[in-house]
């Protein structure tokens, strides 16, 4: 474009003395044709980007309806193009996209002014505040006018709206803070799946085997007996004319005896570890119930000591107590099968030849209710204080290396499925222990009231 | 002589049914109850053996025997190995490939007598 241009491009409606001036007063003054005009009119028109064209001292001699709307000027409104670049630059509070002042060799009018061309690889990019009191972000390209000597006349700007590029620009900057954040809250979280994924990967291979042992053993008596009792029926039809060995039918019969006496053995120990499977998901699923109904504290654990008499012939298990009775409101199946459990514990990680001692005390209150307490002790090797604290979670157990034969393996479940019981009858459970001077596991239950007690 | 079997396993209701069924069959039958017994065992012993290794055990465990009987020659060519497990299953790939190059069969617990019978059987005629 050039300086001829200038005038004859300005509309005969528009104000833009400055320009009319200096056309006027310029060397050439031959203008292009009619239709030439008209062309350029319908393009600046109809260029969707805001265009600006300066005069040598900045000030602006025309924009399209695209730079009005830049700017949210009023079609009508004249005002702006009187203002000096300094009046613009405050009118519109024009600043850095930062929001930081702009010096005056920052603006765009003066480096276009100075010669600089503003390529949209390196756009001048502001922030501005609109006519509506909006703000928007625009991003100028633009260059200086030149005549025909070169000297600087003016200067043509292209402004682009970029307020919702910029906004979505920094939406995903912050979108990118967020994931960022969330990804590193989610490796936590994976990291915590991760090691609850581990144990209960480590619990499967151990619930495996745990039950596959007893059924291991199940399956290979039932089979060796089968075996047995046909050899048996093989002899004795042989034999069936001659005298049959009855001693030696007597000791085969009682080798088959003890098989299927192992075989019953191991499903008891499936029939256990079954049971705390069940009993753990139902504790998990809030499911857990206890059938109270009065019964006797003592009576009860006489009646599991006798078991587990029977079951460990040899093994001394004692019982002390001072009272004659101890009356609880209590399910009596569950309370046996935590006594059961401590029993058994004690019994499993302590050397077979040491006493298991059970104490039953019985503290009565005047102002409130007594509280009947059972322990049960070892002179096993104890359990660290680390491990006191563990041992009440589900699916923890005590180091199977030290209990004292491949039976006392289990599942870690047992003393879970005790404390949930007997918190379910009001009562707290403990353990006192240290390294290598065995264990006291307790428990308490809230007596019955005198009433049912008497009754 | 008849083949020695030498069963190693934690559980002496396994050892003890074991050791009854490969009697019956006419198999002299030795026990340990780790690893570490059953190396002490078969290093000493001037018996070839089928030995029935457990996998989870005490001491020494089973994954444990298996990578002395890799390093060890002696170990390996004197004896018949066949893994008993009830992690047939969950068993490392890496573990698995090992067990077939070492040429170790796998039982699976519980397991059927035939198929008992018939590992023992093939292990003990390569022994021969």
């Amino acid at each position: 474009m050039t300086r001829d241009d200038l005038p004859s491009f300005d509309a005969p409606d528009l104000r833009a003395t400055t320009v009319k001036t200096r056309a006027k007063t310029g060397t050439k003054t031959n203008a292009p044709p009619q239709n030439r005009t008209h062309e350029l009119e319908i393009v600046y028109s109809s260029i969707t980007d805001g265009v600006f064209i300066y005069d040598g001292a900045g000030r602006i001699i025309r924009m399209n309806d695209a730079a009005r709307q830049l700017l949210r000027l009023a079609p009508d409104d004249r005002d702006y193009l009187t203002l000096s670049p300094g009046e613009r630059i405050a009118y519109s509070n024009m600043r850095h996209l930062d929001g930081t002042p702009m010096a005056e060799p920052e603006w765009l009018i003066t480096r276009l002014l100075n010669g600089e061309i503003i390529t949209p690889q390196q756009t001048v990019d502001v922030q501005v505040t609109r006519a509506n009191g909006s703000i928007a972000l625009i991003s100028f390209t633009g260059a200086p006018l030149r005549d025909d000597s070169g000297a600087i006349i003016g200067a043509v700007s292209v402004g682009r709206d970029v307020t919702e590029r910029r906004l979505s620009e920094d939406e995903m900057r912050r979108t990118n803070l967020q994931l960022t954040a969330t990804s590193g809250a989610l490796a936590q979280q994976a990291n915590t799946l991760e090691r609850s994924n581990q144990r209960m990967d480590q619990f499967l291979g151990m619930a495996n085997h745990e039950l596959k042992s007893p059924l291991t053993s199940l399956s290979a008596n039932l089979q060796l007996a089968a075996r047995r009792l046909r050899r048996m029926m093989h002899m004795s039809g042989h034999e069936a004319e001659a005298q049959i060995d009855s001693a030696r039918l007597t000791h085969e019969t009682e080798a088959v005896l003890e098989m299927l006496t192992r075989a019953q053995s191991a499903t008891r120990r499936m029939t256990r570890l079954v049971n705390e499977l069940l009993d753990v998901s139902r504790i998990q699923a809030g499911k857990l119930v206890a059938h109270a109904e009065p019964c006797d504290l003592l009576a009860l654990t006489r009646a599991v000591i006798a078991e587990q008499r029977h079951a460990q012939p040899g093994r001394v298990i004692t019982l002390a107590t001072g009272s004659e009775q101890a009356p609880v409101v209590a399910d009596p199946d569950r309370i046996s099968e935590v006594i059961d459990n401590y029993l058994s514990n004690a019994t499993k990680y302590s050397p077979a030849d040491t006493p298991v001692t059970v104490t039953l005390t019985i503290t009565e209150a005047d102002d409130e209710a007594g509280v009947a307490r059972l322990s049960v002790r070892d002179e096993g090797r104890g359990i660290s204080p680390e491990a006191q604290a563990r041992i009440w979670n589900v699916f923890e157990r005590l180091d199977s290396q030290s209990a004292q034969s491949a039976h006392a393996v289990n599942l870690g479940l047992g003393l879970h499925i005790c404390k949930t019981i007997i918190a379910l009858h009001s009562g707290e459970v403990g353990v006192e222990s240290a390294p290598g001077a065995g264990s006291t596991f307790w428990f308490t239950l809230p007596l019955a009231p005198a009433a049912s007690a008497s009754g | 002589m008849p083949a020695a079997v030498l069963i190693v396993d934690d559980d002496a209701e396994i050892r003890d049914v074991l050791h009854a069924l490969l009697e019956d069959e006419g198999y002299h039958i030795e026990e340990a109850r780790h690893g570490e017994e059953a190396l002490r065992i078969l290093r000493a012993t001037p018996h070839r053996f089928v030995v029935l290794l457990d996998l989870r055990m005490p001491v020494l465990d089973g994954v444990a025997v298996v990578n002395m009987i890799e390093r060890e020659k002696a170990l390996r060519q004197r004896h018949a190995y066949i893994l008993v497990t009830a992690d047939n299953r969950t068993l490392p790939l890496s573990f698995v490939q090992k067990l077939t190059s070492l040429k170790i069969p796998v039982l699976s617990k519980p397991f059927e007598d035939h198929r008992l019978f018939a590992l023992v059987a093939a292990s003990a005629d390569r022994l021969r």
